[in-house]
């Protein structure tokens, strides 16, 4: 019988559910209901495995944890990017990658939306004043989206349904891509233009690449120096596709107006991180698709690519 | 030469924007730069002024300030609510009162959509967790797409706060005193009663006006039916919402939450039950005091003052 580990069910989406009744079906399965973010750990649990479940950017299946899971087959991630996962490793390996792309964008695009909406209207800083007695803050004027021009860098399934909201809120939308096409512009009803042109331009600027060698640290402190002062960035993709020592120096000079995060290096966020101190910052703790609708929806397809591959015809594979 | 005294300009809006001189052009012009949230504060700005410009509902126009405001002839309010006037007695009076429409609607709406998704996601609970090194992952959030919206009062702002929601992927109902099937058929919402939109809605959207009709028309019985996932939003008036009744079901977590820009007395008192719960995200009723807005507003307001002292008013509610 297939043995199916789940390394790092925390917080818990597959223990006592559906899907954990599903895997059952495929398997025997072993559910951990905590995080993997040490070596030893992740190579503990993977010893018998020979198919992996992998939720959290912290358990980082390294070549050398790689090197101790000898019965291992394939990785089914929990997720879009895989970049927690030795891929070259793998491919020598012959074990296979799955992922779970396409089902969560409209929700990432709310969340990358919500970000910008949070940052620009001062939530967290206003809800405290409001509840500590104080009121309107003259020096603190809230901003709108309406009207401005909101910048997506990658226009794959997440950077469009950004864009279809940025229209929905009244803005211009314009984006860059590594490979644009006059089409997909038309299909989207957005400009494409360079990378420093959109962030000269933009009043907000979301990310939503996925995390690669090539757009590692893409968002260098060069572009960050080209923002507007008034600008907003969001980055709801990958912490490492920010400078984000970079970031952090732009936002201390207040050389931007803000970034709303859902994803930074590392992962979780240390206490006493700079970020964690900054009036002009929203943060979240990598949580944009983590609704209950978009668990059940990319477990299930998880799910599906492991059965998928047990009868021969592998889904959604990356390597 | 006619008297405009502005008597609430705080936070700062007409002093020094490009619209004070277009004023003075207009009138003498004075300016309060501090709140006018006491009685005796507004019969001494309002003693010799010919028109009154008024920003916040803290600014109580009553009978009693209007007695002594003899020469007063027109209050141009800066924003489209215009309940802290006493406009009976301003008809009785013959004094003029006007309002800016629409001019806020943009702003106010997406203000609205801006509260749905932070109690949705928990966006200050969350951001304090993940400052504080907790790593919240498991903290329960939720989402809007695909989720039912329901929009009470369907004017200028209530109609794009449909169309924000429709853009964000859910399905819009909307409840307002007069229905009309081609209102419907051009917002693409369809109209319920209103005790069926808040059983049915998932995030409630209040966006009407004050009135007699619809103090407290967000009643203890309304508030009941809400689904215990629902989010409230109120983002007119606090009196619409029986505040009472709404602080109490949040207590009891019989709904998800409430995210509010409005209140019943503003500012909102100090150690407000409001103030202690995890499950509601509060504004300082800012959320149309964007600079654009601003602008947009106070453009419109001149224009009404312009034409008012032309004896062509344009905007008039009284």
């Amino acid at each position: 019988m297939t043995r199916i580990v789940v390394v790092d069910d925390h917080p818990s989406i597959a223990k006592g559910t559906i899907i954990e009744r599903r895997l059952q079906e495929l398997g025997e399965v072993a559910i951990y209901t905590s995080l993997a973010t040490k070596p030893e750990l992740l190579i503990e649990r993977l010893r018998d495995a020979e198919v992996a479940i992998v939720e959290r950017t912290s358990s980082r299946v390294t070549a050398e944890v790689l090197a101790h899971a000898s019965r291992l087959k394939h990785i089914a991630v929990y997720g879009i990017g895989v970049d927690n996962v030795d891929l070259d490793y793998c491919r020598k390996r012959s074990i296979m990658v799955t992922n779970t792309p396409g089902y969560s964008a409209p929700v990432v695009a709310e969340a990358a939306i919500a970000l910008a909406l949070a940052v620009l209207r001062r939530i967290p800083q206003y809800d405290d004043r409001v509840r500590a007695g104080l009121w309107q803050d003259p020096g603190q004027a809230p901003g709108q989206l309406y009207g401005k021009t909101l910048g997506v860098v990658g226009t794959g399934n997440i950077g469009a349904a950004t864009a279809r909201l940025g229209l929905a809120h009244g803005m211009k939308v314009i984006a860059w891509t590594l490979h644009p096409s006059a089409e997909r512009a038309r299909e989207l009803g957005i400009e494409y233009v360079s990378l420093e042109d959109l962030m000269r331009t933009a009043d907000v600027v979301s990310i939503s690449l996925r995390h690669t060698p090539q757009s590692e640290k893409l968002i260098n402190g060069r572009l960050l120096g080209l923002m507007k002062p008034t600008a907003v960035l969001v980055n709801t993709a990958r912490g490492p596709i920010v400078d984000q020592e970079a970031l952090v120096e732009v936002l201390r000079q207040r050389r931007i107006r803000g970034a709303g995060l859902d994803v930074f290096t590392p992962e979780p966020l240390p206490a006493g991180h700079p970020l964690c101190e900054m009036d002009n910052v929203v943060l979240s703790p990598h949580i944009a698709a983590a609704t209950p609708e978009m668990a059940l929806a990319g477990m299930g397809m998880a799910v599906d690519n492991i059965r998928n591959a047990l009868e021969g015809h592998p889904t959604h594979v990356v390597a | 030469m006619a008297h405009i005294v502005a008597v609430d300009d705080h936070p700062i809006v007409i002093k020094g924007s490009p619209f004070e001189p277009a004023l003075r052009e207009l009138g003498e012009l004075t300016i309060y730069n501090s709140l006018a949230n006491k009685p005796e504060l507004l019969i001494e700005r309002l003693r010799d002024a010919d028109a009154a410009v008024v920003q916040h509902v803290s600014s109580r126009v009553t009978a009693e300030v209007l007695e002594q405001a003899r020469r007063l002839k027109l209050i141009a309010v800066f924003g489209v609510g215009v309940d802290m006037v006493d406009v009976a007695t301003c008809r009785r009076r013959g004094i003029l009162v006007t309002n800016t429409p629409g001019a806020n609607a943009a702003a106010v709406a997406e203000g609205a959509i801006t509260l749905a998704l932070a109690v949705a996601r928990k966006v200050p609970l969350v951001d304090r967790l993940t400052r504080q090194g907790a790593w919240p992952q498991g903290e329960p959030i939720t989402q809007l797409c695909g989720k039912t919206l329901g929009v009470v009062g369907t004017g200028n702002i209530g109609r794009r706060v449909a169309e924000i929601g429709k853009g964000l992927g859910m399905k819009v109902i909307a409840w307002t005193f007069h229905p009309s099937e081609g209102r419907a058929r051009e917002l693409g919402v369809s109209y319920v009663p209103l005790a069926e939109l808040m059983q049915t809605a998932d995030v409630v959207s209040i966006n009407v006006r004050r009135s007699a009709d619809t103090e407290k028309l967000i009643s203890r019985k309304l508030i009941g039916l809400l689904k215990p996932t629902a989010i409230l939003v109120n983002t007119s008036r606090g009196a619409v919402v029986d505040e009472e009744a709404l602080v109490e079901a949040l207590q009891q977590k019989r709904i998800l939450g409430a995210g509010l820009d409005v209140y019943a007395v503003e500012p909102l008192p100090k150690g407000h039950p409001l103030a202690a719960l995890d499950n509601v995200v509060l504004f300082p009723h800012n959320v149309a005091m964007t600079p654009e807005t601003n602008l947009a507003t106070l453009e419109m307001m001149t224009a009404n003052i312009r034409s008012a002292l032309a004896g062509k008013p344009v905007n008039i509610v009284a």
